[in-house]
């Protein structure tokens, strides 16, 4: 009989999941939301499950126990949970365990200890992964906090240690801010997870972010397939990645690889898995945090290494062998990632919902389309304003800005804006296109303006013209009109006394 | 009736699109050719009309526009995915809003001096037409030569100084104009 | 002087007229009024008359200035189609009315009655004119009296070019729309000057009576636009839609084309949340024929939005209720808006499409003391008189007395559809859980719980359409994709509607 697998997880990302679980002979089974009944994916699974999530309910992937329980009645072999939702979750992963069904990634413990800042970096320094110099664990309070800034230098940064997503972070510049800015993120990170525990690190002014893509398998094999770039950030948002990064030499990429194949090792890690670093301007790394689960981005490592990572999760979560070795690892030209989000680059990435009513993607061998939506698909409220990504590949860095800016060219969506447009001003931009682009990007170069340019200004005053000048000529002259005859005098004479 | 400005309609294909960064295009649709934008034809070819999309074609990029919304002239449109505010403009419209905005403020003279010493041999233009920048406006005729003298500005005539057959002096006053730079 | 020496003369010195009348208006950024009459008309087609009248009392020492008395009057083809038009010249005497120009208005105005054929009267006037006193104002008299006696048997459009004081402003409140340009046209019953000596505050002309201010606040002009040319032509455009005089078909475009994507749009666009707002206009535009919908009142009582628009080629009026302004409830102004636009549908012989979305009338002591009552009593006395044929679609909200109102079944609407998102009741949820289940929620321990519990209910079980449509008030829940080709189907359906009105002078509408 076939493996059924559940994908508790909804647009793109659940349509790459089916197919690598049709790819294994596997039958996959989603979750149809009543927030989107209508959605692409829906379409492309063996098996729909209505979630019955009614309005006012937190939609159906952040449900655990409901997610459970129908795997159970649905006779599931497998959870695969994707990102977001409750890929992280390790009370969702020991829950699944719990009743016998396989969670498609990494331990519960696994999931929770990286989960937990503190205890991620105390097991990162027993590896020997170098950290951003930092408190030892959560300050007790502004002063302390201050007392500390002032042994490693501001400007310092406040975390919170459940945090993430940028909640619960502040940056502290001088010694005079800290008290305030201490209480806020208190605060938030107390509204935000539940618990205020604040650490402190020194603050990178123009770091880098980079990331190293892990694999292992449940019998101790762990390999790394390279690094990732995504330091187009906007508030600690990815917008597009890049594989590999041009700001790593060989040396530094197999130091940081062999670091982080060593760590996971030493934690015991397995499925797939990332290794972030941070790398400041004098080409110095830290070790940031570990995401136990499958990243957006993942394409891009997948075209230059042409492993099919969530092929392996798969293959991993059924106690599998990796059959690969880091040797057989080969790096092959270059990828960069475009995510589509339905955002207004020109109004402060301010979301957008409502109906596309058309949406073209660029063809073409080097080009990898994911996307979770199609002519007619409704963009809601209720989830990510991600919709798609386009992934190219090309044989080196120039060759692929070169590529991706045609693909951008080719990609319309009519009914919506995207982020497409600002993707487009990043690959034009000097600080890109020689690599020296940060995670500050965004907020040093970025000006609505950069999304224009002077032949489409013209194109559009030229169209805006036209419709102008075809209601403005047709006012002006004859309408062509016919004569309704269906009123006649037996239908007046009533109406009318 | 009436000596200028009879309303044309067909003549009216000149439309002025106006950006709220102050950027401005001088726009011609002529009924066959290529429109002509701030005075060179352009090889914008357009390609097709769905629901709400209008695609161009130009030195071989597409250029799809969507109507985002309009507001009597006030127009938003997105070009690949990028939105352009235009407000949108007959030229006899653009000139008459330069007068409204213009009311109660010193009005830009735009006075046409005789170059030299001659005679008027012919006024080609009277009092409150529109006149074009090098549109020609009356004929002087000097050593032998008659000279067209030209509209220096865009606007209109707002008084004419002087009549057929009079004799001028260098510098002396014609023709008043009121700009309207369009 | 031989007979054509005189007539060349004469002819001269209106031409002389014109191109200083130019002069004068261009550089007010205005044009004059033969140009106004070029704009308004196909080219070519204005046929002019009385251009040589005198005034009754000329004191002008050039006579030949004043030819006219200071107005335009002739007929023209507007998509060639008949209109009658007058428009006044502020470069004669100010375009003051004395009692030749006002005769020539009362002229063409029964030539317009005597042919069925649209009246439209471009106006920029000093006001009376105050040497010839009392008869310019009975010339006045005769312009209204002809307005009243002409309304709702051709249609009458006013457009403001410029001033418009005094007793003038009647002419234009007793037609069917006005136009007014912004920075060059003003309305008021009294100016600036006399606000100041009787009540010592100061205003501009501008802020009393701008363009702006009636079509937002006061609600007297149903359009504003930027440009005098943009005004003028959006009148052709208005008279598109209309039929000549109301024994006229309407017009039909042969253009009738439509988003055909976005019809599946309609099934998402109202949200699952009742309490959030959506655009009714985008509902609107998909389901009529691309681009037709031509609002009224736009900037007027925004929680409703009424117009014109075409479907499949044919004129309709449109009453909705706009959901993203005051939640679509209904108040004083809206009424008022709402009234006179089926009023004016009906007059015309113009099928009325409802779009419902409303939960009630506004609540409040300034509403009640104003008279929410008598005002809300309009919009209910003229769905009920007008007989062209009337459908209603509920959309969303339809509670209460604003059910009723909107056009329902037993009020005399032909077909009252419903999408499956329509929630039709006597009261909200909210407040009839509270008088219904009082006893059970003083009870409850939970109060919360069982509130949630009982909305739920109360939801599946009254306030939705199956309810209504069981008992024939609704006569069918449609499919919103599907509400282009339904309401096509029921208009055709409707379009021989017979309706016979019992014998009388006129009803007594709750003025």
């Amino acid at each position: 009989m076939k493996k059924r697998i559940l994908i508790a997880n909804r647009s793109e990302i659940a349509i790459r999941i089916i197919r690598s679980a049709h790819r294994l002979g596997m039958l996959a089974v989603v979750l149809q939301s009543d927030k989107e009944p209508d959605a692409l994916y829906l379409k492309y699974a063996d098996e729909i499950i209505p979630a019955k999530d009614a309005q006012n309910e937190k939609p159906i992937f952040l449900n655990a126990e409901r997610i459970v329980e129908i795997a159970l009645e649905h006779q599931i072999d497998m959870i695969h949970p994707g990102y977001g939702f409750m890929s992280e979750n390790p009370d969702f992963a020991a829950l699944c365990e719990e009743n016998g069904i396989n969670f498609i990634g990494p331990s519960p413990e696994l999931i929770r200890n990286m989960g937990i800042k503190t205890i991620a970096k105390k097991m990162a320094i027993e590896a020997g992964l170098p950290l951003v110099p930092g408190s030892d664990g959560a300050v007790k309070d502004a002063a302390k906090a201050a007392e500390y800034a002032a042994s490693i230098g501001y400007p310092v940064l406040l975390k919170a240690s459940a945090g993430g997503g940028g909640r619960g972070m502040r940056i502290v510049e001088k010694a005079e801010t800290m008290e305030r800015l201490f209480k806020s993120a208190y605060d938030e990170a107390i509204s935000a997870f539940g618990n205020g525990d604040l650490f402190i690190e020194k603050y990178l002014t123009n770091p880098k972010h980079l990331e190293f893509q892990i694999l292992g398998d449940k019998h101790g094999n762990v390999i790394h397939l390279g690094e990732r770039e995504c330091s187009l950030q906007r508030k600690h948002q990815k917008l597009m990645e890049e594989a590999p990064s041009a700001s790593l030499s060989p040396e530094m990429r197999k130091e940081m690889g062999d670091m982080a194949v060593k760590f996971a090792k030493q934690i015991g890690y397995f499925s797939a898995g990332t290794i972030e670093y941070i790398l400041d301007e004098s080409g110095t790394f830290y070790f940031m945090e570990m995401n136990t689960r499958i990243q957006v981005e993942h394409p891009v490592t997948e075209m230059i290494t042409g492993v099919d990572l969530v092929d392996w999760q798969i293959k991993v979560a059924m106690g599998e062998k990796l059959s690969l070795t880091q040797d057989d690892i080969k790096m092959n030209g270059w990828a960069i990632e475009i995510r589509v989000n339905t955002e207004d680059p020109q109004n402060r990435f301010s979301p957008q919902t409502g109906f596309i009513e058309k949406i073209h993607f660029p063809t073409s061998k080097d080009i990898r389309i994911e996307t979770g939506v199609t002519h007619g698909s409704i963009v809601t409220p209720y989830f990510d304003s991600m919709i798609a990504k386009i992934i190219v590949h090309g044989k080196d860095r120039p060759d692929v800005i070169a590529k991706t800016l045609k693909a951008l060219n080719e990609f319309s969506l009519i009914g919506l804006k995207t982020t497409a447009p600002f993707c487009r001003a990043v690959l034009q931009h000097e600080e890109f296109v020689t690599a020296k682009y940060t995670t500050r990007w965004v907020d040093t170069y970025f000006t609505p303006e950069m999304l224009e340019s002077e032949d489409e200004e013209l194109v559009g005053a030229l169209a805006a013209t036209i419709i102008y000048a075809t209601d403005y000529l047709q006012i002006a002259s004859e309408i062509p009109t016919s004569r309704n005859e269906s009123l006649n005098l037996w239908v007046l004479n009533k109406r009318i006394n | 009736m009436g000596t200028s400005y009879i309303y044309k309609r067909d003549a009216t294909r000149l439309f002025i699109a106006l950006r709220e960064n102050g950027k401005r295009f001088k726009i011609y649709l002529p009924k066959e050719s290529k429109p002509v934008i701030d005075g060179e034809e352009q090889d914008i070819n357009f390609i097709e009309q769905t629901d709400s999309q209008y695609c161009f074609d130009w030195n071989d990029k597409r250029y799809n526009c969507e109507l985002v919304s309009r507001d009597q002239n006030k127009t938003i449109i997105k070009v690949n995915g990028v939105e352009y505010k235009f407000s949108l403009e007959s030229i006899f419209s653009y000139i008459r809003h330069g007068m409204i905005n213009k009311d109660g403020k010193q009005l830009n003279e735009n006075d046409i001096l005789s170059p030299m010493p001659g005679k008027i041999v012919d006024i080609f233009l009277s009092e409150g037409d529109l006149v074009n920048v090098g549109e020609p406006i009356l004929s002087l005729e000097a050593m032998k030569m008659q000279n067209e003298i030209t509209a220096t500005c865009n606007g209109v005539i707002q008084k004419i100084h002087i009549v057929q057959g009079q004799t001028v002096m260098k510098d002396d006053l014609l023709v008043e104009i009121t700009s309207i730079d369009v | 002087m031989n007979k054509n020496e005189i007539f060349e003369q004469r002819l001269k010195a209106l031409q002389k007229m014109e191109s200083n009348a130019a002069v004068k208006q261009h550089l007010k950024g205005k044009l004059t009024a033969r140009e106004r009459i070029n704009v308004l008309f196909d080219e070519g087609t204005f046929f002019e008359f009385d251009a040589f009248v005198e005034p009754a009392l000329n004191t002008m020492s050039d006579k030949q200035s004043s030819f006219g008395d200071g107005v335009v009057v002739g007929r023209g083809l507007v998509q060639g189609r008949s209109v009658f038009a007058y428009a006044q010249d502020f470069t004669v005497l100010g375009g003051s009315l004395g009692y030749a120009h006002g005769m020539k208005i009362a002229k063409v105005q029964e030539m317009a009655l005597k042919l069925g054929a649209p009246i439209v009267g471009l106006i920029d006037s000093g006001g009376a004119r105050i040497q010839e006193g009392v008869k310019s104002l009975s010339a006045y008299a005769q312009i209204f009296r002809n307005n009243v006696r002409s309304s709702g048997i051709i249609p009458q459009i006013s457009v403001i070019l410029g001033p418009a004081a005094g007793g003038a402003v009647y002419s234009p409140a007793l037609t069917d729309f006005v136009f007014m340009t912004n920075q060059t046209s003003y309305m008021f019953v009294t100016g600036p000057d006399v606000v100041k000596e009787v009540l010592n505050e100061d205003i501009d002309m501008e802020g009393l009576g701008g363009g702006n201010v009636h079509a937002q606040k006061s609600g007297v002009a149903q359009f504003v636009y930027d440009d005098e040319e943009h005004a003028i032509l959006y009148v052709r455009k208005l008279l598109s839609y209309l039929p000549s005089n109301n024994f006229d078909p309407i017009p039909v475009s042969t253009n009738t084309h439509f988003f055909e994507s976005r019809q599946s749009y309609l099934n998402n666009i109202v949200p699952d949340d009742s309490n959030r707002p959506y655009d009714m206009k985008e509902i609107i535009n998909i389901i009529v024929d691309k681009d037709s919908f031509f609002e009224v009142h736009e900037k007027f009582a925004q929680n409703i939005v009424v117009g014109l628009a075409r479907l499949d080629g044919k004129t309709i009026g449109i009453v909705a209720n706009q959901p993203k302004v005051m939640a679509g409830t209904l108040d004083i102004n809206s009424s008022v808006k709402g009234a006179r636009f089926v009023r004016f549908c009906d007059c015309y012989n113009i099928p009325l499409l409802i779009l419902e979305d409303v939960p009630g009338f506004l609540p409040g002591i300034n509403q009640e003391h104003s008279g929410i009552i008598r005002n809300g009593a309009k919009l209910l006395y003229a769905f009920v008189e007008a007989s062209v044929p009337k459908i209603t679609v509920i959309v969303r909200k339809s509670y209460g007395g604003a059910y009723i109102v909107m056009s329902s079944k037993n009020t005399g609407g032909d077909f009252n559809f419903a999408w499956p998102t329509a929630e039709i009741a006597v009261m909200g949820p909210e407040g009839a859980i509270k008088i219904v289940n009082k006893n059970e929620l003083a009870k409850a321990d939970n109060k919360e719980e069982l509130k949630k519990e009982l909305i739920a209910k109360y939801k599946n079980e009254i306030a939705n359409p199956y309810r209504a449509e069981e008992m024939g008030l609704i006569d069918e829940v449609i499919t919103p994709s599907d509400t282009r080709n339904v309401l096509i189907t029921a208009f055709e359906i409707l379009s021989n509607k017979q309706y016979i009105k019992p014998q009388r002078k006129h009803g007594n509408i709750p003025l």
